[in-house]
């Protein structure tokens, strides 16, 4: 039999217990916005006889109220770790297929303005003047051409380096803010080991934790696990970057800018928390880092070695049909060159130049006159603008590339749906519903009331045992 | 995207957000496709479709360069064949002026000189038409750089000046037309060439009118090669203009292809820009009035 008073007491553990359900509803209205807050709940425990009963006592009492068990944080960590997996490969997918659709839109093609339209105007140039050999005008019209055909492909190429080292610089910056983001995860765990042990709540660590988690995720591809001991381990490509308190740190190597060579100097290491070092470049296959590796030495580069294998064979081509016919200048001499390299090493399609030529020098003629003069044939010239330069490669190029593209776009809008199923699942489990929040305020509120009316009550009674008892009248 | 069991107030706003990005971006690439009027706006919107839009683009081009060449062949030929035709009758003219100077006993001396200064003219005429230029090249010199086909020196004595190289037009990718006949071909070799039988019989006319039978014979041969030169340029010229038709006929051809698999069914378009748009409206409908109610509404 528990005496009066206790009865006081325990109406004030629901009062107690009642107020902190609408805190707790507060703060997750309050929060309803804030990325990365997981719903809390407040856990009430009934307090009444001891869970291991006494030898030589007996506890008599018939409730003693309420306290609070916990506040717990509504999350499911395999669902984080889900979570986890698909952002990195979504970030991956996206990082790829944004770069890739830029590159495309630089192509020009199909239309007016690509690569294939000044190839074919380039070979109109010679029919030109294959028709009319004598004519200054159509000579000059078709070094025009040359020249706007080596100037489309560089521009081409420019275009594709210039993302190499947009994407580069993107590299170095999303190294920099993984390796901020390992060294606050190693500070977060441990203020979390600290608050696990002192008993304060470490519900906004938590919070803290899953997000840098879930962001070097999207970076690094990373992934994180809880061993036995509530130690938390953050792996990137294989390689140990966070280790409870202990953080490693990310480095990138390799020239800023493109060369055909950068692309191989290119190197990603992890070094350990205990200053081991290993190379991940191949093996982070998540993540924007893990889209920008693929990109920069995958598919930009091939893309690259593509564009200049092109280059090389449709000015070979030219130059050495060109130098088999005669020029109206010097016919003895064989017709020279009309692409060049600007910088003398083999043709690419960055180096590739229309050599500065006079009008006459165009080797149109196929013959020269019994004494070695010059004549007015075409038939050279006819030869290169029938002449197969190679448009098939580069059609097929253009072609791979598309497929590409369109491919990278739909797997990543299937990815992006796959990605919002899992934040779904999780926002069901960890996202704040208002409703829901004041239905469990007006609950709290009106067991306050229902607790205030018991204390009324025992007042009451008191009330009657202290000034009514022995009273007749 | 499933419904999960419980629904938040930010999951609803995140999923109408998305699906009105979606409904947008559809009308987006609507919009995209009537305003460019193609289905094929970048490489990646159809690879296949890609590759044949690029090979008949290349197609018409060529086809274009083709019917240009094709013309300017049937300009050539054309100037080729009328000064032919206007050369033949200066010959045949040269051959009646040299027969009634054969018959030798009804005309006198001066009617004779009167018929040999005639053919001389004659001649020079002749010669200037066979040095006629086409886009300053002469029609009847091949190749040469040279401005005339023949040359005339002090003595009166001709020669032809330009080379046996063929010019010739493609108007097909394994269609190479001639689209010129060399001076040679026409005239005859040189020292038995046209101009000088016409100035042996200019000569013989005053000197020796009995021996005129034999130049007589040697123009009439020289006039069937003339002949026979028109009706080659006259064949070769039907042949271009029939290239020329070709040419054109395919490039309508080959531009309704191009269009088949370039450019957007507006029709088509117009409805499917329709429909996004009354799926995006109503998304945004759903969304307003989803969004707006709640418990607070309720509670007093």
């Amino acid at each position: 039999m528990s005496g009066s008073f206790s009865s006081l007491s325990a109406t004030l553990s629901a009062l107690r217990f009642n107020r902190v359900a609408m805190d707790v509803a507060g703060s997750n209205v309050a929060n309803v916005g804030t990325e990365g807050y997981a719903r809390r709940n407040a856990v009430g425990q009934t307090e009444g006889a001891p869970a291991i009963p006494a030898m030589w006592s007996r506890w008599q009492g018939a409730g003693n109220g309420v306290s609070l068990g916990a506040v717990e944080r509504m999350v499911d960590p395999f669902l984080d770790a889900r979570a986890r997996i698909e952002h990195g490969n979504k970030s991956f997918l996206d990082t790829r297929s944004a770069a890739l659709v830029r590159v495309e839109s630089t192509l020009g093609e199909p239309g007016e303005a690509g690569v294939a339209a000044a190839l074919t105007s380039f070979q109109q140039g010679w029919a030109d003047v294959a028709n009319n050999p004598a004519d200054g005008a159509a000579r000059s019209q078709l070094l025009g051409r040359a020249n706007t055909l080596a100037v489309a492909l560089g521009s081409q190429a420019r275009s594709v380096t210039t993302e190499w080292a947009d994407q580069r610089a993107r590299l170095d910056a999303a190294v920099t803010e993984a390796n901020g983001l390992a060294s606050d995860l190693a500070r977060v765990n441990e203020s979390i080991g600290v608050a696990t042990v002192t008993g304060t709540d470490a519900g906004l660590l938590l919070d803290k934790r899953d997000q840098i988690t879930l962001r070097l995720a999207e970076l690094v591809g990373a992934t994180s696990t809880l061993d036995a001991n509530g130690v938390l381990k953050v792996e990137v490509g294989g390689a140990l970057l966070v280790d409870g308190k202990r953080a490693g740190s990310i480095a990138v190597a390799g020239d800023v800018g493109y060369s055909p060579t950068a692309p191989g100097s290119l190197a990603l290491t992890v070094t350990d928390p205990d200053g081991a070092s290993q190379d991940v470049t191949g093996s982070v296959k998540a993540g924007t880092v893990g889209g920008q590796l693929d990109l920069l030495r995958g598919t930009l580069p091939t893309y690259l070695g593509r564009l200049d294998a092109f280059a090389a064979d449709m000015a070979g081509r030219v130059n050495t049909q060109h130098a088999a016919g005669y020029d109206l200048q010097d016919p003895s001499q064989p017709g020279s060159d009309i692409f060049v390299s600007s910088d003398g090493n083999p043709i690419t399609a960055a180096t590739i130049r229309a050599a500065t030529l006079d009008a006459d020098q165009l080797a149109a003629s196929s013959y020269v006159t019994p004494s070695g003069g010059p004549t007015l044939d075409g038939s050279n010239a006819d030869a290169l603008a029938t002449a197969d330069l190679g448009g098939g490669a580069y059609r097929r190029l253009v072609t791979g590339f598309g497929a590409e593209v369109s491919s990278a776009r739909r797997v990543s809008e299937s990815q992006s749906v796959l990605t919002s199923q899992v934040d779904a699942a999780r926002e069901a489990i960890s996202g704040i519903s208002i409703d829901e929040e004041m239905v469990n305020l007006l609950a709290a509120q009106r067991a306050y009331e229902g607790a205030a009316r018991v204390m009324t009550v025992i007042d009451s009674i008191l009330d009657t045992l202290i000034n009514r008892t022995g009273v007749t009248r | 995207m499933s419904i999960s069991p419980r629904i938040t107030q930010r999951l609803m706003t995140e999923q109408s957000l998305a699906s009105m990005q979606a409904g947008l971006g559809r009308v987006a690439r609507s919009q995209e496709q009537l305003t460019t009027g193609r289905t094929i706006n970048r490489p990646s919107d159809s690879p296949s479709g890609t590759n044949s839009a690029m090979q008949l683009r290349e197609q018409i081009t060529q086809n274009a360069q083709y019917a240009r060449n094709a013309d300017d062949g049937v300009a050539r030929l054309g100037s080729a064949g009328t000064v032919l035709t206007s050369m033949t009758d200066s010959v045949r003219r040269v051959r009646d002026l040299a027969l009634q100077g054969a018959s030798t006993g009804s005309m006198g001396v001066q009617a004779r000189e009167a018929l040999a200064m005639e053919v001389a003219q004659i001649r020079d005429g002749l010669l200037s038409q066979a040095n006629t230029t086409h886009l300053g090249m002469p029609l009847f010199g091949g190749t040469t750089t040279g401005k005339a086909a023949y040359t005339k020196d002090a003595g009166g004595v001709v020669t032809y000046a330009g080379d046996a190289n063929p010019v010739s037009r493609r108007i097909g990718a394994e269609d190479n037309v001639r689209v010129d006949v060399s001076g040679p071909e026409i005239f005859g070799p040189d020292g038995t060439d046209l101009f000088t039988i016409v100035a042996e019989i200019a000569r013989k006319l005053t000197a020796d009118p009995e021996a005129l039978g034999v130049e007589l014979d040697r123009l009439d041969v020289a006039l069937s090669r003339i002949t026979t030169s028109l009706a080659d340029v006259g064949s070769r010229f039907n042949r271009l203009e029939t290239g020329l038709r070709t040419n054109r006929d395919a490039g309508l051809g080959l531009q309704d292809s191009l269009s088949q698999i370039e450019n957007v069914d507006m029709a088509r378009a117009m409805v499917d820009l329709q429909m996004n748009e009354v799926a995006y409206q109503a998304a945004l409908g759903a969304t307003a009035r989803v969004m707006q109610p709640s418990l607070l509404d309720f509670l007093r």
